[in-house]
């Protein structure tokens, strides 16, 4: 009779853990569509300077610093 | 040599420098170095030409060739491409899952099959194009070896370059400068010491102990089945992306941060991207 019982209970608890699993998945469908987050948490960037620059807009922090001399290489897309 | 050693006035004379200029990874290469040997930076130029030849998605026989081939499988990989691996996976979640090198397909979908200098090859249907699988879903990297998922191919694209940039300028010396096709990282003072002068976005940086990068669709984009198409690939529609911004540049920490911002803020677009560049960037232009 104690076997019984401790199969049932058994059996109940895995039921219900199989139904509450599936409510669960079926409430949290991954969607393929959803826009992709990069983070930007991060320095506030304060005292950055901004500008014109060869019709696009120029951000530079205090780290980056410009001049007038002449490059001796460039970055560019390749 | 150079011996004026024109870059720079802000420390007295300017020191001499070193430079090599060479063909490798589709792209024009420029090494410079202060007090490295010539002898070094061609050693380093033909470093770079071996890893074209090792990691070229276009050469067959190439070790990122040989990985694709054996999707499916958990093969051994060489340090290297381990290394490159581990920071595609990387680049994947700084990024938010916008720089995804599981693009392989997608490129053949475009029709960049082969090096854009033979032509574009005629692009697939846009109903057989599809969102890319996260990557860390698709790829496995553990020690000495990889696990690619069966119908997954990987393009390391600009990261390598920026990885091998990285690499580099650590190996060649304390003022040096790596330039890989654009990906570039400056070590040390340059020159002049004041940090080495380069272009970006129309005016002269001095970069030092800094990194550069650029990302856009100007340049390599061609027509194809009544649409416009380009290299950039957006893994959200497995198509060319459609963005706002046409280039990017950005300087950060390491070449390869650079590429993953440049590249990351061009999928963004003008909206969003000085939010995430405020956010992960040292500079930027946007055009």
């Amino acid at each position: 009779m104690r076997a019984f019982v401790l199969k049932a209970v058994v059996t109940g608890i895995t039921m219900v853990a199989t139904v509450a699993s599936a409510l669960y998945v079926g409430a949290h469908v991954k969607n393929p569509n959803a826009p992709l987050h990069p983070p930007v948490i991060g320095p506030s960037g304060s005292g950055r300077s901004a500008s014109q620059a060869a019709g696009g807009r120029l951000s530079l922090t205090p780290s980056v610093r410009s001049s007038d001399v002449q490059a001796v290489t460039s970055t560019y897309a390749s | 040599m150079h011996p004026d050693g024109d870059p720079g006035q802000g420390r007295g004379t300017p020191r001499p420098y070193e430079s090599v200029r060479f063909e490798a990874l589709g792209s024009t290469c420029h090494l410079l170095g202060v007090a490295i040997g010539r002898d070094r930076l061609e050693d380093a130029a033909a470093w770079v030409a071996d890893m074209h030849l090792r990691f070229s998605r276009f050469l067959p026989g190439s070790e990122i060739s040989l990985f694709n081939a054996q999707a499916g499988r958990q093969v051994e990989v060489s340090p290297e491409l381990e290394a490159m691996l581990r920071t595609a996976v990387d680049a994947w979640w700084a990024s938010g899952g916008l720089v995804n090198a599981c693009v392989l397909d997608a490129m053949l979908g475009v029709g960049y099959s082969r090096p854009l200098r033979e032509g574009p090859t005629p692009p697939a249907p846009l109903a057989t194009r599809a969102p890319l699988p996260p990557l860390p879903e698709v790829l496995h990297v553990g020690s000495g070896s990889a696990l690619l998922h069966p119908g997954s191919g990987i393009d390391l694209g600009g990261l390598a370059k920026g990885w091998m940039a990285d690499l580099l300028t650590a190996e060649l010396g304390e003022n040096c400068l790596v330039n890989l096709g654009g990906d570039l990282f400056a070590r040390g003072g340059g020159p002049s010491g004041d940090g080495w002068p380069v272009a970006l976005g129309g005016v002269t940086l001095l970069l030092r102990d800094q990194a550069a990068a650029t990302s856009g669709i100007r340049r390599r984009s061609w027509s194809g089945g009544g649409q416009t198409l380009h290299h950039l690939i957006d893994p959200r529609t497995g198509r060319s992306a459609v963005t706002d911004l046409g280039e990017v540049s950005v300087v950060a920490e390491s070449a390869v941060r650079a590429e993953v911002c440049a590249k990351t803020a061009l999928l963004l677009g003008s909206d969003h991207a000085p939010a995430y560049l405020a956010a992960n960037a040292l500079g930027w232009w946007l055009y």
